[in-house]
């Protein structure tokens, strides 16, 4: 082999590992974000629906709910009975 | 941070010093267009030394602080680190097959540059087998700490030992035996491969932080 080939094998083997070792590296990262997004809207998902079947078992506050009315009494929706008139 | 370079810096600095150093320096006058490959060669394994000292530096600041942060930086320089070790290995063997004739030879420069490559390979093999965050920082701080013992050995070896490999030739005592243009080409280098380790350091950091939070969004609440 001549000289140049050397210099050029040289040149691919160090600017290809660096260039090869930046793009797996945004990969990787990028793969991570996703699995990251997906493991927190798992958990926000999981807490709501927890939330839904026993919320006394994540909080105190429902307990207290007693202290303040307003949830049972004010109606979620007036649509209905506008309706019907 | 704003300090971080971004990637078309290091892109852009890279990729200037390996137009000049293949196209504007001169050839050297003894080995003649062969020696070009110091300019990848001598960069890659530069910046490996500085990539273990700095994961030596954020081991011994994980061990005394417990931040995390640290210990991210320091397997983050070692993976990079690692990297550019192995290019210098796969350079310096073109660079040897080409003067000396012979891809490998166990001179103590090889050598003791391989047994750095397999103690870092290492570093990484068991950080990646411990489960327990705290416990996986607190081991491979003491790893990456003891692993640096071998960078001054691969430094100096060329003086300890009779070898193939060439003995320093910029950092040594005394005036550097390089002639000036091709000097300012390889500190030009060594600045552009800075810049890109700088690079590489902030996304693979990033890549730890992700991870980290990803482990945690795991964890029960509590």
């Amino acid at each position: 082999m001549s000289d140049p080939v050397f210099v050029a094998a040289s040149y691919a083997v160090v600017l290809g590992g660096l260039g090869t070792y930046s793009a797996l590296l945004g990969r990787r990262l990028r793969a991570a974000q996703r699995i990251k997004r997906e493991l927190e809207r798992q958990r926000g998902d999981g807490l709501r629906s927890t939330a839904e079947i026993a919320p006394a078992a994540l909080s105190p506050e429902p307990t207290e709910a007693p202290l303040s009315p307003e949830p049972t009494e004010a109606p979620l929706s007036p649509e209905p009975t506008e309706a019907s008139r | 941070m704003k300090l971080w370079p971004p990637g078309w810096l290091a892109a852009l600095a890279v990729g200037s010093t390996v137009v000049a150093g293949l196209f504007l320096v001169p050839p050297d006058a003894a080995q003649g267009d062969i020696q070009r490959i110091m300019y990848v060669h001598v960069p890659s394994a530069w910046l490996a030394y500085l990539a273990f000292f700095v994961t030596l530096v954020a081991s011994l600041l994980y061990l005394r602080r417990g931040d995390l942060r640290y210990d991210r930086m320091a397997v983050a320089s070692a993976e990079i680190g690692l990297i550019l070790t192995g290019l210098a290995i796969v350079s310096g063997a073109i660079w040897g097959k080409a003067t000396w004739g012979k891809w490998w030879d166990w001179d103590p420069r090889l050598t003791t540059t391989a047994i750095l490559f397999v103690v870092y390979a290492g570093y990484l093999l068991i950080r990646q087998s411990i489960a327990d965050r705290r416990r996986r920082g607190r081991v491979g701080a003491t790893f990456g700490i003891v692993g640096f013992l071998n960078v001054p050995v691969v430094h100096f070896s060329v003086l300890w030992w009779r070898g193939l490999h060439q003995p320093p030739t910029v950092i040594r005592s005394g005036d550097p035996t390089i002639d000036h243009v091709l000097l300012i080409e390889l500190l030009a280098s060594v600045v552009s491969f800075t810049i890109l380790y700088a690079w590489l350091l902030r996304r693979r950091m990033d890549l730890e932080a992700t991870r980290d939070a990803a482990a945690l969004a795991l964890e029960p609440r509590g």
